[in-house]
């Protein structure tokens, strides 16, 4: 078992996993520097069948509320100007936040080229403290971005295998270690210390 | 409004017992958990109360609820006993206590058990004078505006038709092919007037339901004496003379179409009328009305109608929950069934986020565990 104590107010428990480390360093020392030209995820796992890269972003219910584009796509009369503004702010919000998460992914992609560890395929998931029905419409944006699958017909490779924005629910409903039957390859408990006070 | 129902060994239900809100009202539950028989219960009661308000004497008011019941549920046979659990003399109980005009407590209570023809009023724990007056409106499930064309045009289908539909699809037939009004409180004309700019349109009632598109405009100004009354008025203007079958409108705005007839001929008018249930508000509707729907229901309870809905939509909700605000009281009523002894079990809550079990949420977990198990399963 590989545990992460505290990274950025979560604990993480990797069972099965041959390797993980937080790959967002900011020790130039440590032996998972990884330089500091670019973006980095904040942890890479590795198991027999592929690499995860692991994104996390811990909001309060509160500061969610500015990134839910959810009303707004299905607004069907005429909204006030207050509403069009609100639309537009929660519009940049979320699209900032989905570049955010794109390129941090895509900066990582690079820096394990450039280490030559892009042998396995990658997986991408995004630890984000929003309900399910925004996470879905995050992992739709993003993975349609990243992209995921082979998108160009000279593609030999995709970039990525697939993404999944979820919150820790939903997370550890389907990773945890602990669950009795696993459908999935990853597995890892994921712990919200703050969510715990 | 209804404040609290209560029924024991009655259809699927063993003991439940309820106090509505009397803002909004949202019955959620999985399928066969007895939402729509609950949401019925209640109808019933208030109905058959506003249809035999002054009953001659104890045997007719039985007569006419025991009736009234089989028409609404439909039960094997036309048979009462078929809604109850039990063959104990009196075990299955209905009753609800009812507020009038806000001070007004009128309860009814009625006994039956799968040996009896008839409901047996409990006098004890009934009111003994009037009985409660204030009409309810039930919205069904299923689309009611092509059932009233078929009565308007073959009434002598009628009989046919009842064994297809209950009685809340004729009640409802009859309330809306009551005349509209020409003047209206002004409280009532900005609901009608906002219904009208949202599906930029309405309906027209005659041997046929009809849509017709335009908007309300302002009145011109006038020098004529007689029409200086209308100055600051405003009036629905048609825009072609073309007329759309109903076939070629929306679900979603059919049914904003019924609240407005309702509305427009003074059947739903708040603080006056009687509850609006309605069952699963969205059927065949396309999601992005059900903003609309949920705006039109909160200006309702706002204006003091209290609503009772049931719904398994996770849209619908939502736009409970995005739209709720301290002006409109919104109580969750959840159903569901123990795992154990299979008996369907209460409870309710009065914020959103705490709903549980939430079969909708559940429902879509399953859709996200199974993307998530397709893109990295073993």
């Amino acid at each position: 078992m590989i545990v992460f104590e505290d990274v950025d107010g979560f604990k993480f428990e990797f069972k099965d996993a041959l390797n993980a480390y937080i790959f967002d360093e900011k020790d130039t020392h440590s032996p998972h520097f990884h330089g500091g030209f670019m973006k980095g995820v904040d942890i890479i796992a590795e198991y027999e069948e592929a690499y995860v890269f692991i994104e996390l972003k811990d909001y309060d219910d509160e500061f969610a509320a500015k990134y839910n584009v959810l009303p707004y796509r299905q607004q069907t009369s005429e909204p006030s100007e207050e509403e069009q503004e609100q639309e537009k702010e929660v519009r940049k919000s979320f699209k900032w936040l989905k570049n955010y998460l794109k390129y941090k992914y895509r900066d990582t992609f690079l820096y394990r080229y450039a280490e030559a560890q892009e042998d396995k395929p990658v997986h991408y998931i995004c630890l984000i403290t929003f309900e399910d029905a925004l996470n879905s419409i995050m992992r739709k944006s993003l993975s349609d971005e990243l992209p995921i699958g082979k998108k160009g017909r000279r593609w030999v490779n995709g970039i990525a295998k697939s993404c999944q924005v979820l919150n820790v629910n939903t997370w550890n409903r389907n990773f945890a270690h602990t669950n009795e039957t696993h459908r999935t390859f990853f597995k890892c408990t994921v712990t919200h210390l703050a969510g715990e006070n | 409004m209804i404040r609290n129902l209560e029924l024991e060994k009655f259809s699927s239900f063993n003991k439940l017992n309820i106090d509505f809100s009397s803002g909004i009202n949202i019955i959620i539950g999985e399928n066969g958990t007895g939402k729509t028989q609950l949401l019925k219960a209640a109808y019933s009661l208030a109905s058959l109360s506003f249809k035999n308000p002054k009953p001659e004497n104890q045997k007719e008011q039985e007569e006419a609820f025991t009736e009234g019941f089989k028409r609404i549920f439909l039960p094997e046979e036309l048979k009462i006993g078929k809604l109850s659990k039990c063959s104990e003399s009196n075990c299955s109980i209905i009753k609800a206590d009812f507020i009038e005009k806000m001070s007004y407590d009128k309860k009814i209570k009625f006994n039956f058990s799968t040996r009896v023809q008839t409901l047996k009023l409990d006098t004890k724990d009934s009111t003994k004078d009037d009985l409660y007056s204030m009409e309810p409106i039930f919205i069904p499930t299923k689309e009611v505006l092509s059932l009233y064309t078929g009565l308007k045009n073959n009434p002598e289908n009628k009989e046919a038709f009842k064994t297809i539909f209950d009685e809340s699809y004729f009640d409802l037939c009859n309330q809306l092919s009551r005349d509209s009004k020409d003047e209206f409180e002004p409280r009532i004309e900005v609901f009608l007037e906002e219904i009208v700019n949202k599906i930029q349109g309405k309906f027209l009632f005659n041997n046929t339901v009809n849509f017709t598109t335009g908007k309300y405009v302002p009145y011109a100004k006038s020098t004529i004496e007689s029409d200086k009354s209308k100055e600051g008025k405003r009036y629905f203007d048609e825009d072609s003379a073309d007329k759309l079958s109903t076939h070629m409108v929306a679900e979603g705005f059919r049914k904003l179409g019924v609240l407005h007839r309702l509305m427009e001929n003074e059947t739903l008018v708040p603080k006056k009328s009687g509850t609006l249930f309605w069952d699963e508000p969205e059927s065949n509707m396309n999601p992005k009305l059900m903003r609309l729907i949920v705006e039109v229901l909160m200006e309702l309870a706002k204006a003091e109608q209290q609503i009772i809905l049931t719904t398994h939509d996770y849209v619908l909700l939502k736009w409970f929950d995005l739209l709720s605000n301290e002006s409109v009281h919104i109580r969750y009523h959840i159903l569901s069934r123990d795992k154990e002894s299979g008996d369907i079990v209460y409870n309710f809550t009065n914020n959103y986020n705490e709903i549980e079990p939430n079969p909708i949420d559940d429902a879509f977990e399953y859709l996200v565990d199974e993307e998530i198990v397709k893109d990295m399963g073993l």
